[in-house]
């Protein structure tokens, strides 16, 4: 089904299991998707998989020159990209005493400022098309503080709702949206696996729908942000958190 | 508008209280071309049936019935015939919404109780005769169903230099209620949500769209820079209504072209 006609998405962090649920879901609703993520072999298996629908670009995001330089490729040998999905995200349990300042720097780095710079690339192509979505990822840890998730974590979603917020309302005027999606607890070697059984028993008895969150789920909403279904939100953090956090 | 088909309703029934007003008549048409069968309720049974009936001859399965949500009893009754026509009752999407006009000064008893009777108390009904249901069709092996409810932007926002006390605080009940239903329905797999739209094209906006200045106001107030169409609101309600947001609950997803945000 071709319900994006072609448009371009990039996703970064494509090679994650959350990333590898959206460039399915994606290419199945007919986008072209780049597929960015600094382990060039994570995201082999979707490439041999999907041919000509994708394009592997490795890149560490953390550089913004690559960043700059991937968005190049990708626009010229596609075209303008249409949907950016800033997926791509490292995870610190440490909390305040525990946080050096290289981690700060380092989550800070993946988790906030690279989502900005892809966004600042993507922008005007999207301007221009009067035409465009940018899809956040989020999390509840922006909203209390952390469970599990440490203080340089909570903190650099916290930036990703204050990004959206600042894009949505730059970018609206242009046809643009942007919303974030803020999961918790995605079923995810980084997230739920990382965790002690002990941990995630008492989660599992904290979360009202009594699961974790299925990387697909959380695929399907990215893809409803990115649809036409969606093209009066903007501005918007859709909580995805089975009850976990209601606000 | 073509969706994705995680987003299917095939197989679903649908019972939509309020549905032929301007965002009803949207949502009971995208519910059904998404697959599910439809059943259409208000107070006008012929405005009702008349609904269903154009939907019935697109081809979908569709009811129309009268029901006059300030009386439980119709609510009840309304469920019974939904579930016995289709077979099931698995997603309630109530359009239901009144406002009356007043200042702070004048709020008269008569049309406060009135708004709170249409716009929270009947959802609280609603929401218990479908939750019935759909908790005995989980018993008995059918997929839990959704529960949606349409609120307003002023769920969260005051109004300024206007009337609104009932509007606002019904609105805002109805967003604690979706939490509390979701908690309580979390154990069947039941999810509960809301969409809060700013001012929709239609009937109950047509007020704030014939005035020029007000209209020009409005949408320098709105960043996406115009009103919603009724279709904007039925789409993320399919969405909410499908097995794709199985793990959303207790969240209200604010649909008003970046008003709240920007706030």
């Amino acid at each position: 089904m071709n319900i994006f006609e072609d448009k371009v998405a990039v996703v970064t962090g494509a090679g994650g299991t959350m990333g590898r649920a959206v460039v399915d879901t994606l290419v199945s609703q007919g986008c072209r998707v780049a597929m960015v993520d600094v382990r060039a072999e994570s995201m082999q298996p979707a490439a041999a998989q999907y041919g000509a629908r994708v394009m592997a670009v490795a890149c560490d995001i953390r550089d913004a020159a690559a960043v700059e330089s991937a968005h190049r490729r990708i626009a010229d040998a596609w075209a303008p990209v249409a949907i950016l999905v800033n997926n791509a995200g490292v995870l610190t349990n440490a909390k305040i005493e525990a946080t050096t300042s290289d981690s700060w720097r380092e989550v800070m780095s993946v988790n906030a400022e690279a989502p900005m710079v892809w966004s600042r690339c993507v922008v005007p192509g999207m301007k221009a098309a009067r035409w465009g979505r940018i899809v956040n990822v989020g999390s509840l840890a922006s909203k209390t503080g952390g469970l599990t998730a440490g203080t340089a974590y909570a903190v650099s979603k916290g930036a990703i709702t204050a990004l959206t917020l600042s894009l949505a309302r730059e970018l609206a005027p242009h046809g643009v949206t942007a919303n974030a999606v803020a999961p918790a607890y995605v079923r995810t070697p980084m997230v739920t696996e990382a965790l002690t059984e002990a941990q995630r028993q008492a989660l599992l008895q904290q979360i009202p729908v009594g699961r974790f969150c299925e990387p697909e789920e959380f695929a399907h909403v990215v893809a409803f942000l990115a649809s036409p279904l969606s093209g009066f939100i903007t501005g918007e953090v859709v909580d995805l958190n089975g009850g976990l956090h209601m606000d | 508008m073509p969706t994705p088909q995680s987003f299917s309703l095939t197989g679903r029934v649908a019972f939509v209280p309020g549905g032929y007003g301007d965002i009803g008549r949207a949502v009971a048409w995208q519910l059904a071309c998404a697959g599910a069968s439809v059943a259409v309720a208000g107070r006008d049974a012929a405005k009702a049936e008349r609904l269903a009936a154009e939907l019935t001859q697109a081809g979908h399965a569709a009811l129309g019935l009268a029901m006059d949500v300030r009386d439980t009893a119709q609510i009840r009754s309304g469920t019974e015939r939904v579930s016995e026509h289709f077979g099931a009752l698995d997603l309630l999407v109530n359009c239901v919404g009144m406002q009356r006009e007043e200042r702070l000064a004048e709020v008269t008893e008569a049309a406060f109780d009135e708004i709170v009777q249409i716009n929270l108390r009947a959802a609280m009904f609603l929401a218990q005769a479908a939750a019935r249901w759909q908790i005995a069709a989980v018993k008995a092996g059918r997929a839990p169903g959704r529960q949606i409810h349409v609120l307003s932007v002023r769920a969260q926002l005051g109004m300024r230099d206007r009337g609104y006390s009932a509007y606002c605080a019904t609105k805002g009940g109805l967003v604690m209620l979706i939490k509390q239903h979701a908690v309580e329905l979390c154990n069947h797999g039941i999810t509960v949500n809301g969409i809060a739209p700013t001012v929709v094209r239609g009937e109950m906006g047509a007020h704030w769209l014939a005035d020029p200045q007000v209209r020009e106001r409005l949408l320098q107030r709105i960043p996406l820079g115009r009103v919603a169409e009724p279709e904007d609101v039925a789409g993320p309600i399919q969405f909410l209504c499908s097995d794709a947001a199985s793990f959303i609950t207790g969240q209200v997803i604010y649909l008003d072209g970046g008003i709240t945000a920007t706030q």
